[in-house]
């Protein structure tokens, strides 16, 4: 055990270089600290602000019927994704995710672009997040009696700041936070349902009146069904940002697979109670609409407690989704810049707090950058370019776990390595992802073409980049450091 | 007046926490060296004290 930590003190050095606690052999390494619990936090956390907002325009684009048929569908495509995600980042303790998986997989182009899906979907997403933050600061200022105009540059900067300080400091805290405060917005769903009646359909929810006719429904068929499928994505968007932090688990085999399958399965019960407390409270022209779609019904339906924690909800919802964002962006980042990808730069980690603190750092500008710009050019609707650009780089990501799955089992088949969990029926969970994934960026498309477009042009241009000016760094050798066997057929 | 305060707080906390992990990441920069920063390597996980793992780790066995 030697130092690798001039600096450091010994203490320092030893914990870093300490084999039960950092992956050993000489090297600085991220901190194992975290359990299922953490990596339930952790996606969760990412997932469920899009249950107290966002989900709700699906209702706008299908009616009720097409909402809580976009939570099912979209529903099982992230079952899917959970259920692949599991079994082979429960073998791939590192971070990245999505990216290391690409690489072993597939090769370095593929894992360049998977890299980039990767950043852009958390960095959007947690710049939404800081955006959504300051307009609850200014919502609640008004309730508050404040009638004047609130500083949102202020509140969006503090909240980045805030959240890539802790992520900067330590993932046991960053992530023991986010359990806890996912774990409140979670619940006050379940207290919603409680205050409502939901058991009893004759008590508070009016599902006779708001739901059973058509025109509430589905007010424009199943085209409308298939165009709300792409605000269905907001029920789950995300869950897959557990992968990003296995190389941080005391044991990925098994943290990962418990925290992401239970990770789904709350989102899976957290969305259909939530289309259930709001399709029976508020008309569907209101709520394909509602900023705050759950704090809504709970001032309809429930009072003054309970909206207030479905307000306290919101708030952690929001900050948990972007602390969640700051912390897996930051983490792809990070192993791309390992793996020469990007810059080496980029691949350091902290001494002291044993975090990729130049990632984290790197990150937070371009966070600000996306968050401030609706505010900047005053065009809120530019929030929704900005969430799509993570919803269409998810999508696309989805898109490669299908031949990504395939490869897997072909060339690591059950038995020859070892896994913390095998995902039942393959092929189906693929060939099903496949055609969900694919139904959604069709919706998606109708939606937000331009956007769709833009990527598509982005992707391409950054990869031409990457054979041309990168690919030479790439250490084809040094990247692939895990202990397995050589793949069937090589 | 509570809104305004609450305002100049949020830019005075982003301030110091801006100016803190910049100046953290300088010094850490400057302290160790780039080689000593940049050593982690993908992790490996309990695979490496379970059965399995130890037939894998068998240099044989590796070259994936």
């Amino acid at each position: 055990m030697t130092s690798v930590v001039p600096g450091g003190t010994s203490q320092q050095a030893v914990e870093a270089t300490t084999d039960a606690q950092g992956g050993g052999r000489g090297h600085l390494a991220l901190k194992k600290v975290l359990g299922p619990a953490h990596i339930w936090g952790l996606g969760v956390g990412i997932v469920l602000v899009g249950e107290y907002m966002g989900w709700n325009f699906s209702v706008q684009k299908g009616g009720m019927f097409g909402a809580l048929i976009a939570a099912w569908v979209v529903g099982v495509l992230y079952t899917c994704v959970a259920m692949i995600d599991s079994e082979v980042t429960s073998t791939v303790a590192a971070a990245g995710g999505q990216y290391t998986q690409a690489k072993h997989m597939i090769g370095p182009l593929m894992a360049f672009n998977v890299g980039l899906f990767l950043v852009l979907e958390y960095t959007m997403l947690a710049a939404a997040d800081a955006n959504v933050m300051s307009y609850l600061v200014s919502t609640i200022a008004n309730h508050l009696g404040y009638t004047g105009d609130v500083n949102q540059y202020a509140f969006i900067i503090l909240a980045v700041m805030v959240l890539a300080f802790l992520n900067y400091r330590g993932v046991l805290a960053t992530l023991s936070i986010n359990l806890v405060i996912t774990a409140i917005a979670a619940l006050a769903i379940v207290v919603l349902f409680v205050a409502t009646q939901g058991w009893s359909t004759d008590a508070q929810l009016h599902f006779q009146g708001l739901v059973s006719y058509h025109a509430n429904a589905l007010p424009y068929g199943w085209l409308g069904v298939l165009a709300a499928f792409q605000f269905g994505m907001w029920y789950y968007l995300g869950i897959e940002g557990t992968c990003q932090a296995a190389e941080e688990c005391r044991s990925a085999a098994r943290s990962i697979p418990l925290g992401t399958m239970t990770g789904i399965i709350t989102l899976l019960i957290a969305a259909v109670l939530t289309w259930y407390v709001c399709a029976g409270s508020l008309p569907w022209q209101y709520l394909g609409v509602s900023i705050t779609p759950l704090f809504d019904t709970a001032l309809v339906n429930a009072g003054g407690a309970v909206a207030g924690l479905l307000a306290v909800g919101t708030v952690f919802a929001t900050l948990a989704s972007a602390n969640g964002c700051i912390n897996d962006a930051s983490r792809a980042w990070f192993s791309m810049g390992r793996d020469n990808y990007l810059p080496s730069w980029f691949g350091a980690i902290h001494p002291r707090y044993r975090t990729p603190f130049r990632a984290i750092l790197f990150l937070v500008p371009v966070a600000i950058a996306f968050a401030i710009l609706p505010v900047l050019l005053n065009k809120p609707e530019l929030l929704a370019t900005v969430i799509t650009f993570s919803i269409l780089s998810a999508l696309l990501m989805y898109s490669f776990m299908v031949p990504n799955m395939f490869r897997f089992r072909k060339l690591w088949p059950i038995g020859v390595l070892h896994r913390g969990y095998t995902h039942p029926l393959h092929p189906l969970p693929a060939i099903t992802l496949a055609v969900i994934a694919a139904l959604v960026l069709f919706a998606t498309f109708l939606g937000y073409g331009t956007t769709l477009v833009t990527l598509v042009i982005f992707y391409p241009l950054a990869s031409i980049w990457f054979v041309l000016f990168r690919y030479k760094y790439v250490r084809r050798g040094k990247q692939f450091s895990m202990p397995w066997p050589r793949p069937k057929g090589y | 007046m509570i809104v305004h305060v609450a305002e100049y707080l949020a830019w005075a906390i982003s301030a110091l926490l801006a100016v803190w992990m910049l100046y953290d990441a300088v010094k850490v920069s400057r302290e160790h060296s780039e080689e000593s920063l940049t050593t982690s390597v993908e992790g490996t996980d309990e695979l490496l004290s379970s059965p399995v793992a130890e037939r894998l780790l068998d240099p044989k066995e590796e070259g994936a």
